[in-house]
């Protein structure tokens, strides 16, 4: 009995072309459509039922929030459907570890969806886009993939969306967790999976953005030698309502800025410590006191999904203790 | 036969003697010359306990205590110490950094220093060591050297690091390798050595080009060395400046529209990093504040937040229409040095992109 799976595509160089089939550098993102890319793995009505939808067309690097809450809408109208078995979306690499624990957070389904991208154009040789996304649909095909939240697949490798992120700019093994690895692996168009994520997710999450038009602001501060609070307050002005500061060492702040963030904090914004440090946890109360300027730590999360988690927290709270909890909880 | 035996004698006699002299050369070699400029930071870290490896004070220990706590120092080198400053190094400043430049240079100008130790906190020293990367103007070694739990913990790992860095800086064949760093066994180059962990003893490393070398017991091993230009090769000198240009870093992400770039500008930055996503993409958002920033005279470089990997010139965006420079393989906060140092000397894109691929 084949599954029905939707391919939901939002552009990204796995749609992409360039000029020649050694170019693997100057190309153009987001070209072919999504029937397209279907029709040049025929490989996939093999193991699925597959329908192909467009969403978006776009380089990932300009993903929206508007984008996002459609896309989440979107996903969760079809899952509460008996006629889905999974979702599959084909999404640029770049913001792609973004909207993947977005969609962590607000998926209302245990039915697989998987991400999935390319490191190469489709014109390119040795594309890895047809591969990915055959091996994308066949993990979005697999009992064993429910329940275990969304699902990154690149390189024959699962990732757990809380976790994956993009270490490396052009090579194919771009996509990793570090220090907590892969949930498991695709070989031979079948997933293997050896670990599960611990924390909530999906239909165990108390996050739900139907209904929502818009997102609260959350900009992201870079930790720097002898930087300046001046950027925070900027944001603040600019009508942040939450600020994730990537922090040096375990989400260390120079005390310049460590003032300018105490008072940012006074102003009702959220301040939450995450670290430009690409892997480790932001221990509480450790390089500075937590309790005292009522900041959150990120616990492993990098700054970018620590803003992630902080932007639906503020849909429904700015107590830093309340927020402080979902941060150890997602 | 008689008269044989006594000259065979002799000569054996002789040849113990030289061998003694020679073994008492090998035993008492001069010892080099190293001087420790102390800067604060976890090494120099005290904790109310010995489990306190969090929530501890660093940078309250004087140098002349760290190098009285590992007696073996005076084994492997004349060490003086010097307390530059005394700072938890999220807190150093462009004028430390001048500060210790000048220091290390006049230290190196002399013939009885051979190398240099820098004890420095974790959060900042790579920016420290690829800064004094390309400022020192001298062959002779530099390390820094710091720890991840500070003196009072179990198993605090600054006492090894520190001697280890001592011979590192002792050891002629470190010579003309640049400014390294030395935690945890093992050596890195100054340029793309970055904190990966928030906690753990192994945290530095080179993302995709790995260390220089390892230590074995107390020997240094080398098995690599760097391709880009440092030191006495550079054209940077910081002899007459005091103070550095204002360079900012900003991040992008999912739904990023430029503000910080804006607010960089009015900040007054002569120049910008922009941590790109994937392979330094600027998001369409971001392009009205990134052309009024060029307007402004701002000298944009494209890095990326991901970690490791070139920055494709003209790939992800067209640098030479608008101007912008590649960082190569050169994280943020790397970047942002040598911009500004590059700032030091020019605002010619083109000159600065050639920088850009040569350090």
């Amino acid at each position: 009995m084949k599954k029905n799976i939707v391919i939901i595509g939002t552009g990204g160089t796995i749609a992409g072309k360039a000029s020649s089939a050694a170019e693997t550098l100057h190309y153009t993102s987001a070209i072919l459509s999504i029937n397209s890319l279907i029709q040049e793995i025929p490989e996939i009505h093999r193991i699925a039922h597959v329908t192909g939808e467009q969403l978006s067309q776009i380089d990932s690097c300009d993903m929206t929030y508007d984008i996002w809450l459609q896309l989440a809408a979107r996903v969760n109208e079809l899952l509460a459907s008996n006629e889905v078995d999974g979702i599959v979306i084909t999404h640029g690499t770049d913001t792609l570890e973004e909207t993947a624990y977005f969609l962590n957070l607000v998926v209302q389904s245990q039915k697989p969806v998987v991400l999935v991208g390319a490191m190469r154009p489709v014109t390119a040789m040795s594309a890895d886009g047809p591969m990915n996304l055959y091996n994308a649909v066949t993990l979005a095909a697999n009992d064993k993939s429910v329940g275990k939240g969304v699902l990154v697949a690149l390189n024959d490798t699962v990732n757990c969306s809380r976790e994956v992120t993009k270490t490396n700019t052009m090579l194919q093994d771009s996509f990793q967790a570090p220090d907590l690895g892969y949930l498991g692996y695709i070989q031979g168009g079948i997933p293997y999976f050896y670990r599960l994520p611990a924390r909530r997710h999906t239909i165990c999450s108390e996050f739900d953005c139907r209904g929502i038009t818009d997102l609260p602001k959350v900009e992201i501060i870079y930790g720097y030698v002898d930087s300046s609070p001046i950027i925070a307050e900027a944001a603040v002005k600019a009508g942040a309502k939450g600020i994730v500061y990537a922090g040096l060492g375990n989400g260390n702040m120079s005390h310049s800025i460590r003032e300018g963030l105490i008072n940012i904090e006074k102003q009702g914004v959220v301040i939450v410590r995450s670290t430009r440090v690409s892997s480790g946890i932001v221990t509480r109360n450790g390089a500075v006191h937590d309790d005292e300027y009522h900041f959150v730590v990120s616990d492993t999360l990098s700054p970018q999904k620590a803003r992630i988690l902080l932007m639906l927290a503020l849909l429904t709270t700015n107590d830093p203790v309340e927020i402080q909890r979902m941060f150890w909880e997602y | 036969m008689k008269k044989r035996i006594l000259s065979i004698f002799v000569t054996l006699c002789l040849l113990v003697v030289c061998l003694q002299v020679v073994a008492f050369a090998a035993e008492a070699p001069e010892k080099p010359n190293v001087v420790i400029l102390a800067t604060g930071g976890t090494i120099a870290g005290a904790g109310v306990s010995s489990t306190a490896t969090v929530g501890y004070t660093a940078a309250v220990t004087a140098v002349d205590k760290l190098i009285s706590n590992v007696p073996e120092l005076t084994k492997v080198a004349n060490v003086r110490g010097e307390q530059v400053f005394q700072i938890a190094s999220e807190s150093i400043t462009m004028e430390n950094w001048l500060t210790l430049a000048k220091r290390v240079n006049q230290l190196l100008a002399q013939d009885n220093v051979d190398g240099i130790v820098i004890t420095h906190g974790t959060d900042t020293l790579e920016e420290t060591a690829y800064f004094l990367d390309l400022v020192v103007k001298s062959e002779k070694p530099v390390v820094l050297v710091g720890s991840m739990r500070p003196g009072t913990a179990m198993s605090a790992d600054g006492p090894l690091n520190l001697y280890r860095a001592v011979i590192l800086a002792g050891t002629k064949e470190a010579a003309g390798k640049g400014v390294m760093v030395m935690l945890n066994d093992t050596i890195h180059s100054g340029r793309e050595v970055t904190k990966t962990i928030t906690d753990r003893v192994d945290t530095f490393q080179a993302p995709i080009v790995g260390a220089l070398g390892v230590f074995t017991g107390d020997k240094p091993v080398f098995y690599r060395q760097s391709l880009r230009k440092n030191t006495v090769a550079t054209e940077f000198d910081v002899t007459n400046l005091t103070s550095l240009p204002r360079v900012d870093i900003v991040y992008h992400y999912a739904g990023n529209a430029g503000t910080m770039i804006d607010a960089a500008v009015n900040a007054g930055a002569k120049g910008i990093v922009h941590a790109g996503t994937g392979n330094g993409s600027i998001g369409k958002a971001e392009y009205p504040a990134v052309e009024n920033a060029l307007k402004n005279g701002v000298v944009i470089v494209r890095s990326a937040r991901v970690g490791s990997g070139i920055i494709a010139r003209n790939g992800e965006a067209n640098d030479d229409k608008f101007g912008f420079i590649a960082s190569d393989n050169l994280n943020p906060q790397k970047a942002r040095i040598l911009l500004m140092l590059a700032l030091t000397k020019t605002t010619d894109v083109h000159e600065i992109q050639q920088m850009f691929w040569k350090y």
